[in-house]
């Protein structure tokens, strides 16, 4: 307790001039993101009944795709160009998400399940 | 076997569900052909719930069977992917259908149809261990086509109509999906082989 007391004008003061430090590099972070970064949206894809939902996908450079798998049975994500794994298997319940680049020889990203041929969905990119 | 056309009426599931065909017989009576309209058509017996859960069971547990069997001879790598996957899906939705039945109190009880599927499972696989090389992976890839095609038939044409509890009804639909997506797969290596 004795410590307690003798430390506390000084813990005190640490944690005030912290949040006050965090507080204010937050805010200015927060108006300099807004000003400066294009908008990311973030994408949903569902695996369901064996398909992937959306099937087609209209996305830009940077936006975050994220992958649900809601079937029983694990499936994947790969690259149909390159047959590359663009996700890891993902078992019931899982997802996987995913910063799309910008497509350099294609406006699509074509891709399949690997367990599963006959699954398969894009995204696309506008030029 | 040899009698029965491509055009012939009777559908996959009148043979299964009657148990005078093999189903080989089935390839070649047009599986593709969702009619039911066909004139001599008899009316199948009505299934009940514990009867469809005893077919569930059974179909998955078959066709993980044969999936053991071409692990083990096959040396076709497409073959045993495929393989490997009818072995981890069926096994998935098995375990979910069991788990549904359980929760709804269903215990399975057999029926002539899932009696027909264990024989016929039963004489393809002793053919199966007969075979090696192209001829085994020929046959089993052959049978698999038949098999998810019959049993697609089935599930849509008999249980989903019969099944009297809605979650095993709506189970029975969402299991649709995974029996097509194995019959198109095996399709594709069909015509590798
Ligand atoms: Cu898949």
């Amino acid at each position: 307790m004795k410590n307690f007391q003798f430390r506390k004008p000084f813990s005190l003061l640490l944690v005030s001039s912290l949040l006050s430090v965090m507080t204010s590099y937050a805010l200015s972070q927060d108006k300099v993101d807004k000003l400066t970064k294009p908008v990311h949206k973030h994408h949903q894809v569902q695996i369901t009944g064996f398909e992937f939902v959306p099937n087609n996908l209209t996305v830009k450079a940077g936006d975050i795709v994220t992958w649900v798998n809601k079937d029983v049975v694990p499936h994947n994500v790969y690259d149909s160009a390159d047959k590359k794994a663009i996700s890891p298997d993902l078992a019931t319940g899982e997802s996987f998400s995913y910063s799309v680049p910008a497509f350099k020889t294609s406006t699509t990203l074509d891709y399949f399940c690997s367990f599963h041929p006959s699954m398969m969905g894009k995204l696309s990119q506008q030029r | 076997m040899k009698q029965f056309k491509k055009n012939n009426p009777v559908t996959a599931l009148m043979i299964l569900s009657l148990g005078i065909g093999s189903i080989g017989a089935v390839a070649l009576t047009g599986c593709t052909n969702t009619s039911t309209t066909s004139a001599n058509a008899e009316k199948p017996k009505a299934l009940t719930d514990a009867n469809i859960a005893a077919i569930v069971v059974g179909a998955n547990n078959i066709d993980i069977s044969a999936g053991k069997i071409a692990l083990q001879r096959s040396s076709n790598p497409e073959v045993k992917k495929f393989a490997e996957r009818m072995i981890t899906d069926h096994n998935a939705v098995l375990s979910s259908a069991v788990k549904l039945v359980t929760k709804l109190g269903v215990t399975p009880v057999n029926n002539d149809l899932v009696v027909v599927l264990s024989k016929q499972s039963m004489e393809h696989e002793a053919k199966l261990k007969t075979l090696s090389g192209r001829a085994f992976d020929k046959a089993y890839i052959d049978h698999e086509v038949v098999y998810h095609e019959a049993v697609i038939g089935v599930i849509e044409k008999q249980l989903i109509p019969s099944a009297k509890n809605a979650e095993l009804k709506q189970a029975l639909v969402s299991v649709v999906p995974a029996f097509k997506a194995h019959l198109k797969h095996c399709k594709m290596i069909q015509r590798t082989i």
